[in-house]
């Protein structure tokens, strides 16, 4: 109520100013940087699984705490725009990845042990060079 | 979806390869590529590499052992996944804790903060 009245009478810039009070943001703006810092760790991520092949533009990042991504997108012999999206869910006892939204398979054997090192990776490169931290190896 | 699948490749001895795919993805040729200088620089001190690769399991991965039961075999590669998927949960966990703290310190620095 005060916060209105002060909103009304002052203005709501002067509310903020008497009030101590740092103007709040809604969720786009949020979203909007939270979209450029995944892009960058992307980028970073796309070299921990090599270069990628000419004319391929690839992206690896984490989306959450428990999913990652690996989108990759070319131009074939033909001129037409293909792609395809890896999603990895991981899960307690268990790690399913979908190909472009496909039915799940369990990860397993060798590539297990390829997304093993590729995350290990990813951790150390996207905190050194987006973030500017050193992470500590056990 | 046999002989379809994007595969990661493996990070080799000698040099890191990238993705592979199969099948009707015929342009996206599998292939080795050397570690670029980059990726040395995040490990320039061959100790740490040492322990980074033994944070990693190293080689000593616990693939199945010739003479194990069926279940020790089963029971190991369980024990693995886990192992793998909490070193993923922790990786994920660190880089979205960084990337929220940046995003915290760039609207900050705008003079905004997030809605409670």
């Amino acid at each position: 109520m005060l916060r209105k009245t002060l909103d009304i009478v002052l203005g709501r810039q002067a509310a903020d100013y008497l009030l101590g009070a740092m103007p709040q943001f809604g969720g786009n703006q949020y979203q909007k940087i939270e979209r450029e810092m995944i892009a960058k760790e992307a980028v970073v991520g796309a070299t921990v699984l090599g270069q990628a092949p000419a004319g391929h533009t690839r992206q690896f990042f984490c989306l959450d705490n428990h999913t990652w991504i690996w989108n990759e997108q070319w131009i074939d012999t033909h001129g037409k725009q293909r792609s395809h999206q890896v999603q990895y869910d991981v899960r307690p006892d268990v790690i399913l990845k979908r190909i472009n939204g496909g039915s799940p398979l369990k990860l397993g054997d060798q590539e297990l042990i390829n997304f093993d090192q590729a995350v290990s990776r990813y951790y150390h490169e996207v905190a050194t060079k987006v973030y500017g931290r050193s992470v500590v190896t056990a | 979806m046999p002989n379809t699948s994007p595969k990661l490749r493996p990070i080799t001895p000698g040099g890191f390869s990238g993705s592979e795919t199969s099948g009707h993805h015929a342009e996206v040729s599998p292939h080795i590529i050397e570690l670029t200088p980059s990726s040395h620089e995040v490990f320039p001190n061959p100790t740490i590499e040492l322990e980074h690769r033994r944070e990693l399991g190293g080689g000593s991965l616990p693939l199945a052992v010739v003479g194990e039961s069926f279940n020790e075999t089963s029971s190991r590669q369980q024990a693995w996944v886990a192992a793998v998927a909490m070193r993923a949960d922790h990786a994920a966990a660190t880089a979205v804790t960084l990337r929220e703290t940046a995003i915290t310190d760039r609207l900050s620095e705008q003079g905004l903060r997030r809605a409670a």
